[in-house]
């Protein structure tokens, strides 16, 4: 059968909130898929943003490595104790523009720990916008049943959209 | 019973009792634009607004011009302006981010370096890449648009090596109703070019 997406549910913002959150994930799929569409009360053109599961904050059960450039400079980085994957457009950038991100989570039912990839890509009309890539692992052989979108601080405002599907 | 498609006269699992559920998915074609060698511009028109996201995956060749690669130029609605685009890209062994933008201004459309090879690439080899357009139906936002692609050509030195993650924006609320790509240099993409249009459900 050729890969397939199938939508398990969609969220979007009405008032601002800290999280995005999807839960009672069922575990008859290969892979998870989440495209997001997202903006942060954040005082700048980005925020930074979570991605945990299982409702595990634990700092240290996350790690990720990181490439990204800013519209004029590149940065690589990484960080063995942190969900703070990647970015969402802040309230700086330009009026009414959020983010456009995707998660890949796969064989998230498997015993293995789990690792996921993430594009973002943050716009705005002027020299500083965003392009990321991240490879990113939660040290837990646990099944995915939720997952959580959280501000690093901050609300996600109303408009913002978080779309989760299972591939088969 | 097998199940034949109409479309690509394939056979699939039957629907008999006993069998697994056959499940609709959420990822549909909606349409495929070839190159023709003569044209240099990819239309998709009349895009319905029922899905909530957007996904093209393209292979691209200039036809003629003698280029190491051809550049895109994207637009939404037929609309010429409110565009701005940022790149983290390698290209030639280089890495660097960069942006094409006219602040306060804006620009009339989203430029694609490298979309495709050029027609003095290595023979038969295309760039290859996918754009994600999420809430392209949407009439409260801007349009953020996401697109990973490249191209490679065997240690061919005519060839351009590159690899980009590119944004561009298409800074109005209308919903997307059509999608045009022309090559900048006004060459024709090459036969084999292959733009798909999907739609995703959410």
């Amino acid at each position: 059968m050729a890969l397939q997406l199938f939508k398990i549910a969609s969220v979007e913002v009405a008032t601002p909130q800290t999280s995005i959150d999807f839960t009672s994930i069922p575990q008859g799929y290969t892979d998870l898929l989440v495209k997001i569409s997202i903006r942060s009360t954040d005082a700048n053109i980005n925020d930074g943003a979570n991605f945990y599961f299982n409702s595990d904050t634990t700092g240290a059960n996350y790690s990720f490595k990181r490439i990204y450039g800013n519209g004029a400079t590149t940065t690589s980085d990484t960080s063995s104790a942190s969900y703070r994957w990647f970015f969402v457009n802040g309230n700086t950038a330009t009026t009414n523009t959020m983010g456009n991100a995707e998660l890949y989570i796969p064989n998230y039912t498997g015993s293995s720990y789990k690792s996921g990839y993430v594009d973002f890509v943050i716009e705005n009309n002027a020299t500083t916008g965003y392009d990321g890539l991240v490879a990113g692992i939660w040290l837990s052989t646990s099944a995915i049943t939720a997952l959580s979108i959280a501000s690093g601080g901050n609300y996600f405002m109303a408009g913002s959209t978080a779309t989760l599907y299972g591939v088969l | 019973m097998a199940i034949r498609s109409l479309k690509s006269g394939s056979f699939s699992r039957s629907a008999q009792v006993g069998n697994s559920i056959i499940l609709p998915g959420d990822y549909e074609s909606i349409a495929t634009v070839t190159g023709n060698g003569s044209s240099s511009t990819i239309t998709f028109s009349s895009i319905p607004s029922t899905y909530k996201h957007l996904q093209i995956r393209w292979i691209a060749r200039q036809a003629s011009g003698g280029n190491a690669n051809i550049t895109g130029q994207l637009k939404f609605n037929g609309t010429s302006t409110y565009y701005v685009d940022h790149v983290l890209q390698a290209v030639n062994g280089s890495v660097s981010s960069n942006s094409n933008q006219n602040a306060p201004g804006w620009n009339t459309y989203i430029n694609i370096p490298y979309i495709g090879t050029g027609s003095a690439s290595l023979t038969s080899t295309y760039g290859v890449g996918i754009m994600d357009i999420i809430d392209y139906a949407s009439t409260s936002k801007n349009k953020t648009v996401r697109m990973f692609y490249g191209t490679d050509g065997n240690g061919d030195a005519n060839t351009t090596y590159h690899v980009s993650l590119r944004s561009g924006l298409f800074a109005d609320t209308t919903a997307i109703s059509s999608i045009t790509i022309t090559t900048s240099n006004a060459t024709a993409w090459n036969t084999g070019t292959t733009f798909a249009l999907y739609g995703i459900r959410g």
